[in-house]
């Protein structure tokens, strides 16, 4: 037996390994992407209940109906922060983060449903509280791709909008948001 | 269910930020050997093994219960390994407990780890990209909703935060041992996730729970006693739709009426002696008194400032010093279990309630989507 009170010096080897690989969208999502590159945000409304989400599901899981391409329903860029939080980024291998940033829920005039972990800016991170009207700040056209858009995501629109900004607008009331905090 | 099933032996690690004094396999030997003695068993002695522990990617490696069987005396048996994020530790325990209750094996045992110094939880929750957020950053926003809707004063979480520390001072195993905590000095450690400080939070620590899990009647004959299992429950629900409710979620209620329907508990509040709650950020003990209605809505914080929930207190929650004093996170869930099992079998030590009859075990996980909730009690059914 080696002598265990001694803790020997750790052999660390450096082994990245990296997959690279292409997935192909769902037909919903590939209406979806093109609308986004398009500058359009668009989901399905359920027929049943009236829920909108986005991007569609294909059904509506509460009433469990399907959606279809019939059921298409645009949603504005604009909408509410509903809840969010300052990140005091943690280190690790691939964080690209070393500043404080916002994590953001916006719900979209339109979708019943958040868009998570999005940027506010144009107000101080002191400043920033649920009910503020914001808008999306897009890419421009020729920038927009399809990367981060997952058939196992939540719809991601960060290959195609930058952050979203606050307009100025007076908050929405409260009623419009505190059904929908995540 | 046709037979209770019952807990015999319980043991746990020296939790640690860097156990580098042991391998994973010798972590959890450490655990389950502990559970053994205190069963009075052998490795032979056991019938099934089940194993939990939160993703692959945090020590990065791939279904680990594989190398992991001989360690466990698994070789020849059946071991079956769970997951359900964060709760994984509760449902590996009440799986266990299904295998007794259907009457498949006599004895099973029951075991959840985490060795967090063997790879990096941040990275793992980022799936490895950039902007991650950890479990703080996704549970702040809800934290924050709760404060709004209640209330409720800042100190509250910062009142959680000394009492959880101070009950980890009477438990040898607990990895934080901060004697001089106060008030002030969570008040004054940096701010992480917007309302949450750092003090808040809950370390990152290696460890490993495990508890061997037998029927009521060879529970009996047991020289020590038995902590015998009147109920549990695991519910889960999307961690995102329409009109979810993440501060007060649906699968997080129907888990608490389910284990207080089963054991006959009519009012949580005076019918349960102690709790050991799955609480890895302050704010989450007053926020899961009222999500699982054992206070109403907006008394759980009030619970707290009156300091009910201390070890002293009405409804003591987390003698042990809870998931903020020790967080290997696949055990953190099962510790809970194991807790409340020496709670209700009188052996907590330091940290023991006196007169604890019937307790409580919770664990959560995921977006606050998966609940895993037990009874305990120190009499069979
Ligand atoms: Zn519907």
């Amino acid at each position: 037996m080696s002598d265990t009170t001694t803790p020997k010096e750790n052999l660390v080897m450096n082994h990245l390994v990296s997959l690279s690989y292409s997935e192909e969208l769902t037909p919903i999502l590939e209406r979806y992407v093109d609308a986004l590159i398009d500058g359009r945000i668009v989901g399905h409304k359920c027929p049943q209940c009236g829920r909108v989400y986005v991007p569609g599901k294909g059904y509506c899981p509460i009433c469990v109906v399907e959606t279809t391409d019939k059921d298409e329903f645009e949603v504005s860029d604009r909408g509410t922060v509903t809840g969010f939080t300052i990140i005091t980024p943690v280190a690790y291998y691939g964080q690209t983060e070393t500043e404080p940033f916002v994590y953001a829920s916006v719900l979209l005039d339109g979708s019943s449903g958040n868009l998570g972990g999005q940027d506010i800016i144009g107000v101080a991170h002191d400043q920033l509280h649920s009910g503020m009207r914001v808008r999306a700040v897009w890419k421009p056209p020729n920038e927009r791709t399809a990367e981060g858009v997952s058939n196992r995501g939540w719809g991601s629109v960060a290959s195609v909008i930058d952050a979203f900004e606050w307009t100025g607008e007076p908050d929405a009331d409260r009623s419009v948001y505190e059904e929908h905090i995540f | 269910m046709t037979e209770q099933a019952a807990v015999i032996g319980v043991g746990q690690t020296h939790h640690k930020k860097k156990r580098a004094d042991v391998s994973i396999p010798g972590l959890l030997r450490e655990a389950a050997l502990r559970a053994l003695d205190d069963a009075e068993c052998t490795w032979a002695d056991i019938d099934a093994v089940v194993i939990g522990k939160a993703p692959d990617a945090f020590e990065g490696i791939v279904q680990p219960e594989l190398f992991l069987a001989d360690a466990l005396g698994g070789a020849g048996k059946p071991m079956l390994r769970v997951h359900t994020a964060g709760s994984v530790g509760g449902s590996t325990f009440i799986v266990g407990s299904h295998l007794i209750e259907s009457q498949i094996h006599d004895r099973v045992l029951a075991i959840a780890w985490e060795k967090q110094s063997e790879g990096n939880a941040q990275w793992g929750l980022a799936g490895g990209r950039g902007r991650g957020i950890g479990a703080g950053g996704a549970f702040a926003p809800w934290i924050r909703a709760y404060i709004e809707k209640t209330g409720a004063p800042e100190y509250i979480g910062w009142q959680v935060a000394v009492k959880d520390r101070l009950n980890a001072l009477k438990n040898p195993y607990a990895h934080l041992h901060l004697p001089d905590i106060t008030i002030e000095t969570v008040k004054e450690s940096a701010m992480l996730w917007d309302p949450l400080r750092f003090l808040e939070s809950c370390p990152s620590s290696d460890g490993a729970c495990a508890v061997v899990l037998t029927n009521a009647a060879t529970a009996k004959k047991a020289s020590k006693p038995a902590a015998y299992i009147a109920a549990t429950a695991v519910k889960s629900e999307l961690g995102q739709f329409p009109g979810r409710d993440p501060v007060r979620p649906q699968a997080g209620v129907e888990c608490a009426h389910d284990v207080y329907r089963q054991a006959g508990i009519g009012v949580p509040r005076q019918e349960i002696d102690v709790a050991e709650i799955y609480v890895p950020f302050s704010w989450y003990e007053p926020m899961w008194l009222e999500g699982h209605d054992i206070a109403g809505p907006g008394e759980g914080w009030k619970m707290v400032e009156g300091g009910d929930t201390e070890l002293t207190g009405s409804f003591p929650v987390n003698a042990s010093g809870g998931v903020l004093s020790s967080n290997p996170i696949g055990a953190s869930g099962m510790l809970r279990f194991a807790e409340a099992a020496l709670q209700v079998r009188g052996q907590a030590g330091e940290h023991q309630v006196d007169g604890v009859r019937t307790a409580l075990a919770q664990a959560y996980g995921g977006a606050a989507q998966y609940f895993a909730m037990g009874i305990l009690r120190n009499e069979p059914a």
